[in-house]
C-alpha cells in the first residue's frame, strides 16, 4: 500500500469537512484542525523554530477568521491555511529581525543512529523529530519544498503557490533536498559501518 | 548502495509514495516517513483554542442564527403575553364588551397590535452577534497575545489576527488590562447561552466545552 491513498482519502475527508465549517458545524472544523495542524506546526517549525506553536496558533485565528471568504475543496484549504501560516511565520521573523533560522543543533543528528551500528537500527530509531530537524538543516528553499511536498502534503504546482515560486524551481528544490538529505543519510551509515 | 537518487524515484518519495522504497533510498524514505508520521498528542494542544475562537468567528448559520431564533420566539411569546394582557386588562376595566372578539376588531385602548403584529415589537431588542468582536473569541485572543514574550507584543497589536482584539479593547494601550480583565472572567460563554429561561435543546450540543485555550504549551514542548 503506498501513502498516495490515504491522501486522497484524506483530501475528500477535508472536503467534507470544509463543507461542514462553512455551516458553522464545530465537527467540521475541528476535522480541518486535526488534519491541518501536525503539518502546519511541523512546517512553520522549520522557519521559525521553537516559536512555531505560536505562529500556528496565529494562523488558525487568521483561518477563522476568513474562512467564510475561503472556496475551494480539501487540497485548496491545505494550501490556503500554510500559505496563511508562511506569511505569519515572515511576519514573525520580520518583527523579530531574524532570518529564517533553520538553527539545527548537531546533537539532533547524532540522535539520528541513537548509538547502535546497523543501518537497520537507524532506520528504526529515526524519531520523526529528528527527521523533521535533519530536513529543516536543508537550505531554506530546499528544506520548504521538501517539507511542503511530503509532510504537507501537496503537489508541487500548490507548493509553488505557497512559496510564490515556479512549480519547476520548487522541483528542484525538492529535488536537491532529497539528494542532499540521501548523501547524509548514507555518508553516516558509510561513516559506521567503515 | 547506490548513491544518486534518480529523478523518478525523488518525485515517488516526495509524492507520498514511501512503501515500498524506491532501491537504494531506503534510509530517505523511512526519514521522510518519520517526518510525516500521523500527529502526536502535543501537536494537537492548541485546539481547545482553535474550537473556542472558530466558535466565536463562524457563527453565520449556525449560532447567531440559533439565537436570533430563540430571541425572536422569545420576542413573539412576550408580545404575545404582553398582548394578551392588555387585552385582559382591557376587559377587566370593563372598555372592551367581548375580550374573546379579537382585537383586530375591537379599537382596543393599549392599542396593542395581534401577536402576528406583535414580532416586530422586539425590534429593539438587542440582536446578540451583531458587533464585531465576538465575545467568546476573547478569551484566545488574549491567551495569544500573553503568550508571546512582552517586547513582541506591541508588535504583535499591528497584526491582522489581533485586530479584533485591539477593537474590542478600544485600542492597542488598552489590550493589557483589557486581557487581564477577559481572563479574570471565567468562560462567561455558557451561562449566558443554556440560561435556564430558554429552550436549552436550541443549544448546540458541542463536545469539547470551550475550557480556557491553553495556547502555548508549545514552548515547553519545543526542543
Amino acid at each position: 500500500m503506498t501513502q498516495a491513498e490515504p491522501m486522497r482519502e484524506r483530501a475528500d475527508e477535508l472536503s467534507r469537512a470544509i463543507q461542514a465549517a462553512l455551516a458553522g458545524r464545530d465537527e467540521g472544523f475541528r476535522t480541518l484542525y486535526r488534519v491541518v495542524q501536525p503539518s502546519l506546526l511541523r512546517y512553520l517549525k522549520a522557519l521559525v523554530g521553537p516559536d512555531a506553536e505560536d505562529v500556528a496558533s496565529e494562523t488558525w485565528l487568521q483561518v477563522v477568521r476568513d474562512l467564510r471568504s475561503f472556496k475551494g475543496d480539501g487540497d485548496a484549504f491545505r494550501r490556503w491555511a500554510v500559505t496563511i501560516g508562511r506569511h505569519r511565520a515572515m511576519d514573525h521573523l520580520r518583527r523579530n529581525q531574524r532570518r529564517p533560522s533553520i538553527a539545527m543543533p548537531v546533537e539532533a543528528l547524532t540522535e539520528l543512529t541513537g548509538g547502535d551500528d546497523t543501518a537497520a537500527a537507524a532506520i528504526e530509531i529515526l524519531t520523526t523529530d529528528s527527521a523533521l530537524a535533519m530536513i529543516a538543516s536543508l537550505p531554506q528553499d530546499q528544506a520548504e519544498a521538501v517539507l511542503l511536498r511530503v509532510v504537507v502534503g501537496l503537489d508541487a504546482a500548490s507548493a509553488a503557490q505557497v512559496l510564490g515560486k515556479r512549480s519547476g524551481a520548487v522541483r528542484t528544490a525538492a529535488y536537491r533536498g532529497l539528494k542532499r538529505l540521501a548523501e547524509r543519510l548514507n555518508g553516516r551509515e558509510n561513516g559506521h559501518l567503515g | 548502495m547506490e548513491r544518486d537518487l534518480s529523478k523518478e524515484a525523488a518525485e515517488r518519495l516526495l509524492s507520498g509514495a514511501l512503501t515500498p522504497p524506491p532501491d537504494g533510498a531506503e534510509q530517505l524514505a523511512a526519514l521522510l516517513a518519520a517526518a510525516s508520521a500521523p500527529a502526536r498528542p502535543h501537536e494537537l494542544a492548541g485546539e481547545a483554542a482553535a474550537m473556542a475562537a472558530f466558535r466565536a468567528h463562524a457563527p453565520t448559520v449556525s449560532r447567531w442564527s440559533l439565537r436570533r431564533a430563540v430571541t425572536i420566539k422569545v420576542a413573539a411569546v412576550v408580545a404575545a403575553t404582553v398582548a394578551a394582557g392588555g387585552v385582559a386588562l382591557a376587559s377587566s376595566t370593563g372598555l372592551l364588551p367581548n375580550p374573546f372578539q379579537g382585537p383586530g376588531v375591537t379599537g382596543s385602548p393599549s392599542g396593542s397590535a395581534s401577536p402576528a403584529d406583535g414580532s416586530h415589537t422586539p425590534a429593539t431588542t438587542p440582536t446578540p452577534g451583531t458587533h464585531t468582536p465576538p465575545a467568546e473569541a476573547l478569551p484566545g485572543l488574549c491567551h495569544a497575545y500573553q503568550a508571546k514574550p512582552p517586547a513582541e507584543r506591541g508588535k504583535a497589536l499591528q497584526e491582522k489576527p489581533f485586530e479584533d482584539l485591539v477593537r474590542a479593547a478600544g485600542g492597542p494601550e488598552h489590550v493589557d488590562a483589557f486581557c487581564d480583565r477577559v481572563l479574570a472572567t471565567p468562560a462567561p460563554d455558557k451561562s449566558k447561552d443554556g440560561g435556564p429561561n430558554k429552550t436549552p435543546a436550541t443549544v448546540p450540543p458541542t463536545g469539547n466545552p470551550p475550557v480556557t485555550p491553553k495556547v502555548s504549551p508549545s514552548r515547553a514542548n519545543v526542543r
